[in-house]
């Protein structure tokens, strides 16, 4: 075991792992009250049963700590980093600070799943060379798979299991936490609907995708938003993806599901977690995605980009 | 799988799509200072200013600062009528505002009739303060 500083000089991120929903707050809380004794900002964003469990714990002290609720920072998992990102900014010329995430749950959707543990690895490489901040993420190894266990191990440098705290020799480092992601998607359904597009046919594809939404039950605002985003997505495959793309559409009950395809290569890990500044040029269009849609996987794969965006049915969500 | 050859034709074949149509159909309309398939862009009168009606992406989003150069301002101001404007881009919002950064000095540039969407894409991607331009929520139309 290695030793666990008082406080940390860079970015120090952790997973905890903890069976149950009572090992919870004996694994949180002594890190919550470290953090205060040495006046350090606290956020702590977990589901709300967790919030109120760490709440009763503190008593009086949780008035000094910040909550936010998982379901509505992170559902959509890559806006997690610019929450963070944001706490880390509005604190870290005045305090030393810490966090709790808890991203990953076992009700979360494979999709879901995969996405939360890619935002795991890119925490890594958003936070490096920043302030010196410590952010702990409880896994609770009762609900999930060994699979996700075995995974946070990769995705974090450090480990704090009933054992002790320790570095983790999985880790698989910050280059690879950063580089190009080809995680295997699922193939679309034989019922998508596909067609290929290019600069001319942008209003075929907005005109498709809005009829196509409300179709399958989605509120015309909601479809809207998923026009706005498709157009954005298969307008990059014009600009920067070899002129043109193919478009597949389908839903699976749960989901509106478009996907993008394209020739160009995608090496930008963060570009759709980095809040754009004002300047005219700054990309905005998959960080408009993030925002308006439920779920994005971004692929770099040989051939060239697979961008696949979902849109949660009204009644799914 | 369902391929989806020559989408656009098949369904202004069927009547549904008639983007073109707009020329020259809306009460008051104004000389046109622009056209393609999808956007047309008109003067109108009082105020001074103009009217974009249709939709801009990357493939037309030049037709704001071309339609802007022949504009004629009255009192420094350029009313710019997006009430009929069903969808804009990224790209098309971008023009808008490279336009306001480069307007002559005195020159205003006053947006009319935001459609929802527009402001809601423009608040998601961090362009709430628009340097350049106003936004008038006179609710008044233009004539």
């Amino acid at each position: 075991m290695s030793a666990v500083p008082a406080r940390v000089d860079s970015f120090r991120h952790e997973a905890l792992f903890y069976a149950g929903q009572d090992r919870f707050v004996a694994g949180t809380l002594p890190f919550v009250l470290d953090g205060l004794e040495q006046d350090e900002a606290v956020l702590v964003v977990e589901s709300a049963p967790r919030i109120a469990l760490l709440r009763e714990a503190l008593g009086a002290d949780a008035n000094q700590v910040e909550f936010a609720d998982m379901a509505a920072v992170g559902s959509n998992p890559a806006r997690i980093v610019p929450a963070w990102q944001e706490f880390v900014e509005r604190h870290s010329n005045q305090r030393r600070l810490r966090g709790i995430g808890e991203p990953i749950w076992a009700e979360r959707s494979p999709s879901e799943l995969a996405e939360c543990q890619r935002h795991e690895s890119l925490l890594n490489v958003a936070f490096a060379g920043g302030p010196p901040w410590w952010l702990l993420c409880p896994y609770d190894t009762e609900g999930l798979d060994g699979s996700v266990v075995e995974e946070a191990k990769r995705s974090h440098p450090f480990v704090w299991e009933p054992a002790g705290q320790t570095t983790s020799d999985r880790y698989r480092g910050l280059d690879a936490s950063g580089a190009p992601f080809d995680w295997p998607l699922e193939p679309p359904p034989a019922s998508a609907v596909k067609f290929g597009f290019d600069g001319v046919t942008l209003g075929d594809v907005r005109w498709f995708i809005g009829h196509y939404g409300n179709a399958a039950g989605l509120w015309p605002r909601e479809a809207g938003d998923l026009v706005a985003v498709i157009n954005e997505i298969a307008t990059n495959s014009v600009r920067h993806g070899g002129g043109h793309g193919e478009l597949s559409t389908w839903t699976d009950g749960h989901a509106v599901i478009c996907e993008v395809r394209d020739t160009g290569r995608y090496d930008r890990p963060l570009a759709d977690r980095r809040r754009p500044g004002p300047e005219a040029g700054a990309p905005r269009g998959l960080w408009l995605a993030n925002q308006l849609c439920d779920l994005v996987q971004i692929r770099s794969l040989p051939q060239g980009t697979v961008v696949r965006v979902h849109k949660y049915l009204p009644h799914a969500a | 799988m369902g391929v989806i050859p020559g989408y656009r034709r098949q369904l202004e074949i069927e009547g549904l799509m008639g983007i073109e149509d707009l020329a020259g159909t809306r009460p008051g309309h104004g000389e046109e200072v622009y056209a393609d398939r999808q956007l047309v862009v008109a003067r109108t009168a009082l105020p001074a200013g103009l009217r974009f009606t249709g939709e801009i992406d990357a493939s037309n989003a030049a037709a704001v600062p071309a339609s802007l150069a022949v504009s004629e301002a009255r009192d420094g101001a350029v009313h710019l009528d997006l009430s009929s404007l069903m969808f804009i881009d990224i790209s098309g919002i971008r023009a808008f505002i490279s336009a306001g950064e480069n307007a002559a000095a005195g020159r205003r540039l006053l947006l009319h009739g935001l459609p929802e969407q527009l402001e809601r894409v423009i608040n998601v991607v961090g362009w709430d303060r628009l340097p350049g331009l106003s936004i008038c929520k006179c609710g008044v139309e233009q004539e």
